[in-house]
């Protein structure tokens, strides 16, 4: 008997097959797309990547399919295989951010605009956990989840055309920060020191999908301090 | 090694593209045009993955410090060595000393310049293709010095083929329905299927931006997967082509999805050229 899918199969191209869930995105949702993902990496040779997004894993095949009916039989038994949806082997890292309003250039309009001081707003943002969704928009663009309701505010109706790399934003019901300087339309609050994405190292990103993050207050000082030391090379991120 | 005397108008190393590292946010990148870029290599004999130089709507000005063979395919930007004009899509044997000057574009818009074991730069997360947060540099400058291999066997016989692609007759493309074709109106779908698109001035390595909107009700989605050639829908209803560089997750509905062929036709396209798409489902190709 075939088993029952929670995905459906949307082929966008000769190379390129698309697995759909239509639940609304929750931490169980990401341990299950989690769980597909690494185990259609490790059991299908013919995959050339993979992109994840809150409701889809999109696969992309070396080869093109004359039909993908073949690959749908395959991934229906390695779905069947899998015996339960556990959360993946993750990590918690706490990530040094300057509140200031030297960085956080938007951080006293935003705060008029959900009416509540920057002092609050601040103890909400860094006293939340977040959580990995995926990686994308950037090269290391976390996608996080887990913002207060209080701070869910709409993207600025026009976007700044620069925003500095580790620059820490509020978009809709998101937390991001930029890993690079980039045009974007969020709300900046502050900067983080952390070099966030390093093409030249064994692992250019340092968090991956389902990490949690959580964000540490730290002064001017601090952030002058952690940024020389990331210069020099001899600062680590903290984790648990 | 190639001296950049000049880089023209826009200039940058491209390859394959990344595929490893999807999963971290980078673009995929690599040359616009594979087709063109691939055939570089062939006529060169390199292998299907060396680095090129593409070069947009106005060519590079080159000097070479060492002997080698080169061979330029894509738009015609009537490339001169030593002030003599070469033709495109033939390997040409270069001297220590000689220079290649390329001018604008005519007959597309991209042309790549291909080198005798291909261009040596830096190798980072799996291509040399230059791009923004990667690579040092996201294109070429004056007086960047490019590293290639040194050349001792020449092949007897110089290849080329006589071919010249008429890239400006070329306006229908080959797309697939996207993921939220299904939602557009069928006003909207006659409007997408039977009218022409004009490219307007915003169009990059990034995306094109067409001209004509689309009038239909289209529900935001949750940040999805996104691939180059993915036809975004923005809720003005501009129709947004994302090319190579592109991200690789996007919130816009994915209407539609350009085919390869599509996508290579597209990169010699700029703006005010003209397109239709032509809806082929997905099954029908060949493989």
């Amino acid at each position: 008997m075939k088993p029952l899918l929670p995905f459906s199969f949307f082929q966008l191209h000769p190379k390129a097959l698309l697995l759909q869930w239509k639940q609304e995105p929750s931490d169980h949702l990401l341990n299950e797309i989690l769980t597909v993902k690494s185990e259609l990496s490790s059991n299908l040779k013919e995959i050339h990547g993979i992109t994840q997004g809150y409701q889809s894993l999109l696969i992309l095949l070396k080869k093109p399919l004359v039909s993908s009916k073949k690959l749908q039989k395959k991934i229906t038994t390695i779905y069947a295989g899998i015996n339960r949806f556990e959360s993946p082997q993750s990590k918690h890292w706490t990530l040094p951010v300057c509140y200031d309003s030297a960085f956080g250039n938007d951080l006293h309009t935003l705060s008029k605009q959900l009416e509540i001081d920057s002092t609050t707003l601040i103890e909400f943002h860094s006293g939340s956990l977040y959580r990995v969704q995926f990686i994308g928009f950037l090269p290391g663009f976390l996608y996080l989840n887990g913002l207060p309701k209080a701070l869910n505010a709409e993207r600025k109706s026009i976007p700044s055309p620069k925003v500095q790399a580790g620059a820490v934003a509020i978009g809709g019901a998101q937390t991001g920060i930029y890993p690079i300087e980039s045009p974007g339309g969020w709300h900046i609050i502050g900067n983080t020191p952390v070099n966030l994405f390093n093409p030249e190292a064994k692992s250019p990103c340092f968090a991956q999908s389902g990490d949690h993050v959580t964000f540490e207050p730290i002064s001017q000082k601090e952030y002058t301090q952690i940024k020389k030391a990331v210069a020099k090379g001899t600062y680590s991120l903290k984790y648990d | 090694m190639i001296e950049v005397i000049h880089p023209g108008w826009i200039s940058t190393i491209q390859d394959q593209g990344r595929w490893n590292t999807l999963h971290l946010g980078v673009p995929i990148g690599g040359a616009m045009d594979q087709e063109a870029f691939q055939l570089a290599n062939a006529l060169l004999n390199n292998s299907q993955e060396d680095a090129v130089i593409e070069m947009s709507y106005i060519g590079a000005h080159l000097k070479f410090h060492q002997d080698t063979l080169i061979c330029i395919t894509g738009a015609d930007m009537d490339p001169k060595l030593n002030g003599k004009i070469i033709p495109n899509n033939k390997a040409i044997a270069i001297k220590e000393g000689d220079q290649i000057k390329c001018s604008h574009a005519v007959n597309g818009c991209r042309a790549y310049l291909g080198v005798y074991g291909g261009i040596q730069t830096e190798m980072l997360l799996g291509s040399k293709s230059q791009a923004k947060g990667i690579t040092r540099s996201s294109k070429l400058a004056k007086k960047n010095i490019l590293p290639i291999v040194t050349s001792s066997t020449k092949p007897s016989r110089f290849a080329h083929i006589a071919f010249k692609k008429q890239y400006e007759s070329f306006c229908d493309i080959k797309v697939y329905p996207g993921p939220e074709y299904d939602e557009l109106s069928p006003a909207a779908i006659q409007a997408l299927t039977q009218s022409s698109f004009t490219i307007s001035k915003n169009n990059d390595r990034m995306a094109y931006c067409l001209n004509e909107k689309i009038v239909s009700p289209a529900s935001t989605i949750w940040t999805s997967p996104v691939l180059p050639g993915t036809v975004q829908l923005t809720p003005d209803g501009t129709l947004l082509i994302l090319m190579r560089d592109a991200q690789v997750t996007g919130g816009y509905p994915r209407i539609l999805q350009l085919s390869d062929e599509a996508m290579n036709c597209l990169a010699q396209k700029t703006t005010s050229n003209q397109i239709r798409f032509i809806l082929t489902p997905v099954n029908d190709v060949k493989g």
